[in-house]
């Protein structure tokens, strides 16, 4: 267990030490929401009614930019070999890999967004809305990536093609995830789409270790 | 699971002794099943009183859409038992129906939209089917896609098997998801707890195509599936040199 903690911190210090993909995808995401108001010629009404579902589209792309070379550049310069030899199972590695991306790329996205909600204008009642959606739905996003990311790992050109092979998975999230943030939360009462989005969140986090864990260790057969 | 009879056809000469042996009769019963129910449903099944001759686009476009979500599911199953037991037929059975499924995939929607137009009045909606059948054709791109990575069949056939895996989790979720968001398609009328809800006149003709795109898939298959062995055969030999 401490190995696995550690793994994260280590992951999270190189990460912000080396300022790589991770860092960068967060101001990819800032920038473009703030270039946003030029597309719909400052119309407001139309900027309120679809924040919401442009911030989880480019949560979506900020997390495919950030899980590209989430294995890679460990796989090449040897360091996924070391923690390997050193006998730590290959789903604690995978697990710790997408808890530090989603604590890297993610939580900032989800702290700000409800602020980047305020900056647009938005009635306060959707802010806590899509606090909890984003908390609920980036770990799985950041799961599915992760996976995808292990299948492509070790092929030429790989993380090329890795958006054709993640974008389709990420649709019922991007589904649920919207509806979740605009349903109407009454006392206490949680909508429907928040318990989906939890279901599924439940399902991925069981599943996908083993499966990203097994993508791994093809590449040491 | 040795105690199969079908892990007997697993070795790749039995395989193609077994191919030799039913190719002709394949061939012939595509033959006889497509002519007859393509017939049947272009020129002697009744007009639908609606749609008047509309309807008949229906016997190419709902059996390639059953083609192409079974041809998914096999080889979701064929990925499972190449991961498991790592007969190299599971894999070159992946690489080749891939393709075909992908094929079928898009003659559904095509056929689809062009049946939209007149009925809908539109190409194109963003309908829970239609999306899904999108999704569908998607993942069946990004499958054939990690074949073509690497020289080395066996390890992106086994990138390929997790993905294939992966999807075939994801596909009931899909379909439930995109439900959710909308639906304007006609909910399903062939396969029902209550029976079929379309005259007989129309269903027999409608089976028989189906029966007819499957034995023309197993055609297709065969003959992709052949090329692929001798494929690795020779790859085989210039590894060794």
């Amino acid at each position: 267990m401490s190995n696995f903690f550690n793994l994260i911190i280590t992951d999270i210090k190189i990460s912000l030490r080396k300022k790589n993909e991770s860092i960068i995808s967060i101001l990819f995401f800032l920038f473009s929401i703030l270039i946003l108001p030029l597309i719909f010629q400052g119309d407001q009404d139309i900027l309120k009614r679809f924040l919401i579902g442009i911030i989880w589209f480019l949560t979506l792309l900020t997390i495919i930019f950030s899980v590209e070379k989430l294995f890679e550049n460990d796989y090449e310069d040897g360091i996924l070999d070391q923690i390997y030899i050193s006998g730590i199972p290959l789903e604690t590695i995978f697990l710790a890999k997408s808890l530090s991306i989603w604590i890297i790329t993610c939580l900032p996205i989800i702290i700000l967004s409800p602020l980047l909600l305020l900056l647009f204008n938005i009635q306060t009642e959707k802010l806590a809305n899509i606090f909890i959606s984003l908390l609920i739905g980036t770990p799985i996003l950041c799961m599915i990536g992760a996976v995808t990311s292990a299948l492509v790992l070790g092929f030429n050109k790989g993380s090329s093609i890795i958006s054709l092979i993640t974008l389709p998975l990420y649709i019922p999230v991007l589904i649920f995830g919207i509806e979740a943030s605009n349903s109407e939360i009454i006392f206490n009462q949680i909508g429907q789409e928040f318990k989906i989005l939890i279901g599924y969140l439940l399902i991925v986090v069981a599943v996908s270790p083993w499966i990203g864990g097994l993508a791994l260790r093809l590449k040491y057969r | 699971m040795t105690n199969f009879k079908i892990f007997k056809y697993a070795n790749p000469a039995k395989f193609l002794y077994l191919c030799e042996k039913t190719f002709i009769y394949l061939v012939l019963l595509t033959i006889i099943f497509l002519s007859f129910g393509l017939y049947q449903g272009f020129f002697n099944s009744p007009e639908d009183y609606q749609q008047g001759n509309l309807v008949r686009i229906m016997y190419v476009h709902v059996p390639s859409a059953w083609m192409a979500l079974m041809i998914y599911s096999s080889i979701a199953v064929a990925s499972c038992m190449y991961l498991i037991n790592k007969h190299l037929l599971a894999n070159i059975f992946c690489k080749s129906a891939s393709l075909i499924g992908a094929s079928f995939t898009l003659i559904a929607i095509v056929t689809g939209s062009i049946w939209g137009k007149p009925t809908w009045g539109t190409w194109w909606v963003w309908d829970a089917r239609i999306t899904s059948m999108l999704v569908l054709f998607f993942l069946y791109l990004g499958h054939m896609t990690i074949f073509n990575f690497s020289e080395n069949t066996t390890k992106s056939g086994q990138a390929a098997a997790l993905l294939a895996i992966l999807g075939f989790v994801n596909i009931p979720i899909i379909k439930f998801s995109v439900d959710w968001w909308n639906t304007l398609h006609q909910p399903a009328s062939v396969i029902k707890l209550s029976g079929p809800t379309i005259h007989s006149s129309m269903l027999t003709p409608l089976l028989v195509t189906a029966l007819g795109f499957f034995f023309y898939f197993l055609v297709v298959l065969i003959i992709r599936m052949r090329s692929e062995i001798t494929n690795e055969k020779i790859n085989n030999l210039s590894f060794t040199d």
